[in-house]
């Protein structure tokens, strides 16, 4: 009971449960306030993670994705710099040079206006899954569907750039992927 | 020790428990999707799971039991491992002396997730059947082998029953190709009728077991006898080994094993456990009769020092992996590659009286 509890939060403080679960949850500075509870996955992306994919952030919505499968290339993501013919330092976004210093307002994620709920798909890792893909959309090695699923599609793109960059290539999410889109943890 | 259940993070913790095999790239089940440290995330469709992995362990191409409401993940089948055993309920009809998994009255049913879990198994492996007593649910368990049977040619099956459920009706079934490919672990545990009862808990089980056994012959089921070493019933072992060669010819093995210590076992282990090295006569006796009879007899957790030489030619290495251990003074043993090893919760090699690394 305990667990389940756990995870529907972890969920909700993404603001990905379904929209009645809300009342049954605390505020998020309350869930930010208390600091004992052990952090999962989910919680470790949603809280403790600033994400910087900017031109992410400011979309209002995810719906928009289904507009950048049909686009022609990473155009849309005017903020990322193009791939780098050779292997490239990890960090090729703008960050804050140390941990503790706060990112601009404008990189961080909206507490005000959680983002809606997205159909079909109430996963705070379905949802990270999607910012991998939308990142290796923006870089030109995948041009799949941005479905929050980890495909063979994803992972061969995944690897591809993984080795591109002179990661390990493991084909999976890790913390050097998340670096390289600057989905940063901190 | 492999642990078998492992706590994990499910994103819809709300979701029904399922079956699913994990993997690195294949879709066909959970694919892992994200690493982090000894965390892997797994993630199929609707779902996603988090579990931290073992030290030193690989759980790539395990068929697990997912159930997200208790937060936990079970390895039904290890792929690397060759002693996998499926536990199809909870419940016996008998209450032995030393059981190592005692029997609960509660019985979940679990079979349609057995049955997809023996479909994603790896290759041409042995799966392990076992409970509480398999066959309360005969109809069900057959059934679930006879299917997997057609699904999945390559597998085989070890069930191990205490045969008191065989009836005659069973006959023609029996001797259809999918049961007759199973190997039955039968346990007896001495000749003397009140002696077997005591033992397992149950008046009349022995006449009920031999009849079983007669039933299993007849439709020319392959029997793996099975005896455990008790303070109870070693010194008329021989006994038992008569009544082994005389009657029951018909059995593929006699497998004759050390104590567990695990379940009753654990509290009673000094009214239980037998040092064979101390009196190893008896068991000299015991093997040399069913074997001279043409009985084919294995020793099953009987450390290689602890027999006479005589004796050594009959020690399998068979504990199930996820039990087996040695002793702190086997270090540097040079036997070490063809010794059984101890159970996990078995004795120290000191508990023996001929006990000694070679």
């Amino acid at each position: 009971m305990k667990k389940r509890t756990f995870a529907i939060r972890s969920l909700a403080a993404a603001g990905l449960t379904a929209p009645g679960a809300a009342a049954m949850l605390p505020p998020p500075d309350q869930q930010g306030a208390n600091q004992d509870r052990p952090v999962g996955l989910y919680e470790f992306f949603t809280q403790q993670h600033e994400y910087t994919l900017a031109g992410h952030r400011s979309h209002s919505s995810h719906s928009s994705h289904s507009s950048h499968r049909s686009s022609s290339g990473g155009g849309s993501y005017r903020s990322l710099p193009p791939p780098p013919a050779t292997a490239a330092p990890r960090r090729t976004a703008p960050r804050p040079s140390t941990s503790n210093s706060t990112p601009p307002s404008s990189v961080l994620p909206q507490t005000a206006t959680p983002p809606k709920v997205l159909p079909g798909n109430s996963g705070m890792f379905a949802n990270t899954v999607m910012r991998v893909q939308s990142g290796l959309f923006a870089y030109g090695y995948y041009t799949g569907a941005i479905d929050g699923f980890m495909g063979p599609e994803t992972k061969t793109a995944l690897m591809k750039f993984q080795l591109d960059r002179g990661m390990p290539v493991t084909g999976t999410i890790t913390q050097e992927v998340l670096d390289a889109f600057n989905i940063k943890v901190e | 020790m492999i642990a078998l259940n492992l706590p994990a993070r499910f994103e819809d913790a709300s979701a029904s428990p399922f079956v699913t095999r994990l993997s690195r790239d294949r879709v066909d089940g959970a694919c892992l999707a994200a690493e982090f440290g000894v965390s892997q995330t797994y993630q199929l469709p609707g779902q996603a799971f988090e579990i931290d992995v073992p030290e030193g362990d690989d759980l790539i191409g395990d068929v697990v039991f997912a159930d997200p409401e208790n937060g936990r993940v079970s390895r039904w089948i290890r792929a690397t491992s060759p002693h996998n055993t499926l536990l199809v309920t909870e419940r016996c009809d008998q209450l032995c002396i030393m059981c190592s998994q005692p029997p609960k009255k509660s019985h979940t049913d679990l079979f349609e997730h057995l049955e997809a879990a023996c479909r994603l198994a790896p290759q041409n492996m042995v799966l392990g059947i076992s409970g509480g007593e398999p066959l309360l649910f005969k109809d069900q368990l057959f059934s679930l082998i006879e299917r997997t049977h057609i699904a999945r040619p390559d597998l085989s099956f070890h069930v191990l029953t205490n045969a008191q459920h065989f009836a005659e009706t069973d006959l023609n079934r029996l001797r259809q190709p999918a049961l007759r490919n199973v190997l039955w672990g039968v346990p007896l545990y001495a000749a003397d009728t009140n002696l077997h009862d005591e033992i397992v808990g149950k008046s009349g089980a022995q006449d009920q077991l031999l009849e079983g056994l007669a039933i299993m012959a007849r439709a020319g089921l392959a029997i793996e006898l099975r005896t455990v070493l008790l303070k109870q019933n070693y010194s008329p072992l021989p006994a038992l080994a008569r009544l082994v060669s005389a009657r029951l010819p018909f059995i593929r093995v006699w497998a004759v094993m050390q104590l567990e210590r695990a379940g009753f076992a654990r509290n009673r282990w000094h009214d239980q456990f037998i040092d064979h090295s101390a009196n190893p006569g008896v068991l000299v006796e015991a093997v040399s009769l069913a074997s001279a009879a043409g009985v084919d007899v294995s020793l099953y957790n009987v450390p290689y020092c602890t027999v006479p030489a005589g004796l050594r030619g009959f020690l399998r290495q068979s504990i199930s992996d996820w039990k087996r251990t040695y002793s702190t003074d086997c270090l540097d043993c040079s036997a070490k590659t063809i010794c059984s090893g101890f159970f996990e919760w078995h004795a120290e090699l000191s508990d023996y009286a001929m006990g000694a690394p070679v």
